[in-house]
């Protein structure tokens, strides 16, 4: 009954969305408005529905059995409901439909065409996506031959980190698509000023943070749960989620230039355009099996021409627009190459480059593949030769364009603490003596951004605590990088009871291995002993999906992480000979506390984009 | 309005882009996922079956519904000429000869795999679950539940070629 309910609320709120367009690019503000806080109780309620059929395991319903167990933990059952295709797209709409909600209510939007026009537009987007729900992917299918359980959810995602992951990254993919909204209503109305800048910028602040975090969250679950002992892949799915969030830091910056000078702006919308666009070619990337990847669903031909549908439709609806309205955006204003805005324009070029250079190589293989010139993969050398080039000018600009004013060419005002800075950076490189002239050079770039970063605390300011915060952390999370790329240290070896083994200034000592039994699963765990401590890596078996997961043991500490893997047993070399695998990787805090703090530069960002309004 | 053109190229883009996906839509190919990491390999030696190649290996039970739903296909192949080897998965001889003499006997040959061992080298989740064996041995094709209709079949056999 729950779920015929549900189904129901769900199919209805399609009719809601439809009401919020018409309204919306209509002349009724007052229903678009009405409909959008409508649409977002309908979908909460359709997802509430799915949770409990997920809570309750109810196996009539077919998504719950495909992706769910009774032996399940509670948490999981609940994270099972979006570990799917068709869940995860009705958090996605519930998403689309919070946005809506937020254009309805957000304080900062005063023009008030503007935000009848984007709750149009916001809930176009919500109809499309409900009717691809609906008609090709329905959450709330019964079955006829009710199962005694369910299959249960892949063992490898049964992990909190993971579990938060998708969610995360869809709240900043989503975000984005009010940015688009506000932009389309921006090119529809014809206005596009300091005013929309100022009224764009706590969405553009809650989506890049949720993406930012969310990234960081996939980054970390791959790193401890995979047991590769790497954090990022360039897998194609990765690389959709970078894409959007490039271009959306990129657009972070050019909104700064729109709100405090009225440039740039034909290039501001065109970025909040192309963020959302590249969340929906992400999106339809993961979805329509056209790429194959670990992160990919399964494949149905119906679900990718669909989706190719709104796509076209809304990417293509907006950038016709785009191409009919932005010549009459003119920007008179000028200003000097070394200035505050010549410096995010140089950062914006960058940052674009990289995205471009990031979507070729994702798309390289299929271009090809169509053109009919052969399969082609494209791993990460290409990338850590295109973009990592691209990165080293970015991280010294970044240090620079801070200190630069704004309009004018500043002369004495920035050379000073520059030239400070660059001297602190120098010592401190010279000091610490690193080997090899790239690894020098990143974190002689690192170095320098920090410091600078620093430097701008001179005034304290919620703006300026956000930039030094982003731009600190990010100098940080390079030094981590540098750490996994260069300076890990790795052995394998096969090991008997007693055998010692010695990586870096980590020395341990293999005291064999037992069988253990957790909720669902059972392992072979090692002993390794490692000064007063014991470390414990598992090679886990789950019975239900019949899988094999790796649970690597990890000992945290400041400066590195000691890595610990079980491999398999090597019958040649005695009965209780197994191969381990020990390295570690220096500076791995570094990597998330750097991280962390550019998420919370966001959040600083956003608390001052709404206070700031108030007043 | 000398650089007004420059505004539609994000236009072209995405219509060039769109055009790219849909012929890659359009494109049948094999969509790179793995059914069953068996598939392309020799039969595991454990299972014991010394029949011939090509045959069927098809895994049911007497306690299993859809199995007997699955039931008159098998009766169809085996009429057709194909050889089936039947697995007996976590049941009883008495049990087996009862279902087969009242539902028809598909099978070129019964093993019986009372622990469930079979099962667990062949990787199913379930029964009834069918894998294609060709001439020289090698699996081509799993079929994970039953049979649902003469095209599922015809797919399945087709992988024999």
């Amino acid at each position: 009954m729950v779920i015929e309910l549900a189904h129901f609320i769900y199919a209805l709120s399609l009719a809601v969305a439809l009401l919020m367009a018409w309204a919306g690019l209509g002349r009724e503000p007052l229903v678009a408005k009405r409909a959008a806080i409508a649409l977002f109780v309908l979908c909460a309620l359709a997802f509430m529905g799915l949770e409990w059929a997920y809570v309750t395991s109810d196996f009539s319903v077919v998504n719950v059995i495909l992706n769910s167990h009774s032996l399940k933990p509670l948490v999981y059952k609940i994270a099972g409901a979006w570990g799917n295709h068709e869940g995860s797209m009705l958090l996605w709409i519930c998403m689309l439909a919070f946005f809506g909600l937020l254009i309805a209510v957000m304080p900062t939007l005063k023009d008030e065409v503007l935000r009848q026009k984007a709750l149009g537009v916001q809930g176009a987007l919500s109809a499309g996506f409900i009717a691809f729900s609906l008609i090709t992917s329905n959450p709330f299918t019964r079955t006829e031959n009710v199962p005694f359980d369910g299959n249960s959810l892949n063992p490898v995602l049964q992990d909190l980190g993971l579990a938060f992951h998708p969610p995360t990254l869809y709240l900043g993919y989503v975000g984005f698509s009010a940015v688009f909204s506000l932009a389309a209503a921006a090119l529809l109305a014809g206005r596009v000023d300091r005013a929309w800048a100022s009224a764009v910028k706590p969405f553009v602040a809650i989506a890049w943070l949720a993406l930012t975090a969310g990234i960081t969250m996939g980054a970390k679950w791959a790193y401890y749960e995979l047991g590769w002992g790497g954090w990022w892949f360039w897998d194609p799915v990765e690389n959709a989620s970078l894409l959007p969030w490039l271009t959306g830091t990129a657009l972070l910056h050019s909104l700064l230039v729109l709100e405090t000078r009225e440039a740039l702006k034909r290039w501001t919308i065109l970025l909040a355009v192309a963020t959302f666009s590249l969340s929906l070619l992400g999106t339809f990337l993961v979805r329509s099996g056209v790429l194959s990847s670990v992160h990919a669903f399964a494949v149905d031909p119906m679900r990718g021409t669909f989706i190719l549908a709104l796509l076209a439709l809304y990417c293509g609806g907006a950038f016709a627009l785009y191409a009919w309205r932005a010549p009459s955006l003119r920007t008179i204003r000028l200003f000097t190459p070394v200035s505050r805005e010549g410096g995010i324009v140089a950062n914006n070029l960058i940052l674009v480059t990289m995205a471009a250079t990031v979507l070729t190589g994702t798309l390289y293989p299929l271009v090809m593949d169509a053109l009919e010139l052969g399969q082609i993969s494209v791993g990460a050398p290409y990338y850590n030769a295109t973009v990592v080039m691209l990165a080293l000018p970015l991280l010294i600009l970044m240090g620079i364009g801070p200190f630069l004013p704004w309009k004018r060419m500043g002369r004495g005002t920035f050379i000073k603490p520059l030239g400070i800075c660059a001297a602190i950076t120098l010592v401190a490189v010279a000091t610490i003596g690193i080997d090899g002239a790239w690894p020098l050079i990143g974190f002689g770039c690192a170095v320098w951004l920090m410091v600078s970063s620093l430097a701008l605390l001179r005034t304290m300011s919620l703006k300026n605590i956000a930039m030094s915060l982003g731009h600190f952390g990010l100098g940080l999370a390079v030094i981590g990088m540098l750490g996994t790329m260069v300076w890990k240290q790795e052995d394998i070896k096969v090991m008997k009871t007693g055998d010692t083994i010695t990586v870096g200034r980590h020395t341990l000592t293999f005291e064999g291995v037992t069988d253990v039994f957790g909720p669902n699963y059972g392992a072979y765990e090692a002993s390794l002993r490692y000064g007063n401590e014991t470390l414990h890596p598992q090679k886990r078996w789950y019975p239900v999906s019949e899988s094999e997961t790796t649970e690597a043991a990890i000992e945290l500490s400041l400066l590195d992480d000691l890595y610990v893997v079980l491999g398999e047993r090597d019958l040649k070399a005695g009965p209780d000979a197994w191969v381990i695998r020990v390295s570690t990787h220096p500076f791995v805090a570094a990597l998330w506390a750097g991280f962390a703090m550019v998420t919370l530069s966001g959040v600083a960002m956003l608390g001052y984009s709404v206070r700031r309004k108030r007043t | 309005m000398k650089k007004s053109w420059l505004t539609i190229l994000p236009l072209a883009f995405i219509l060039l882009l769109v055009a790219m996906f849909m012929d890659r839509l359009a494109t049948p190919r094999m969509s790179g996922a793995i059914d069953s990491p068996l598939i392309g390999k020799p039969v595991p030696p454990e299972l014991g079956i010394t029949a011939k190649p090509p045959y069927i290996i098809n895994l049911f039970a007497s306690w299993c519904t859809p199995c007997a739903i699955e039931h008159p296909y098998l009766l169809d192949m085996h009429k057709s000429g194909i050889k089936i080897i039947g697995i007996a998965y976590k049941d009883s001889t008495a049990n087996i000869s009862k279902y087969l003499k009242l539902g028809g006997d598909p099978f070129a040959e019964v093993k019986y795999d009372e622990k469930g061992d079979a099962g667990i080298t062949l990787g199913i989740t379930g029964v009834p679950e069918s894998f294609a064996v060709d001439a020289s041995g090698i699996i081509r094709a799993r079929q994970q539940g039953p049979f649902g209709d003469e095209k599922s079949v015809k797919d399945f056999l087709e992988t024999l070629k």
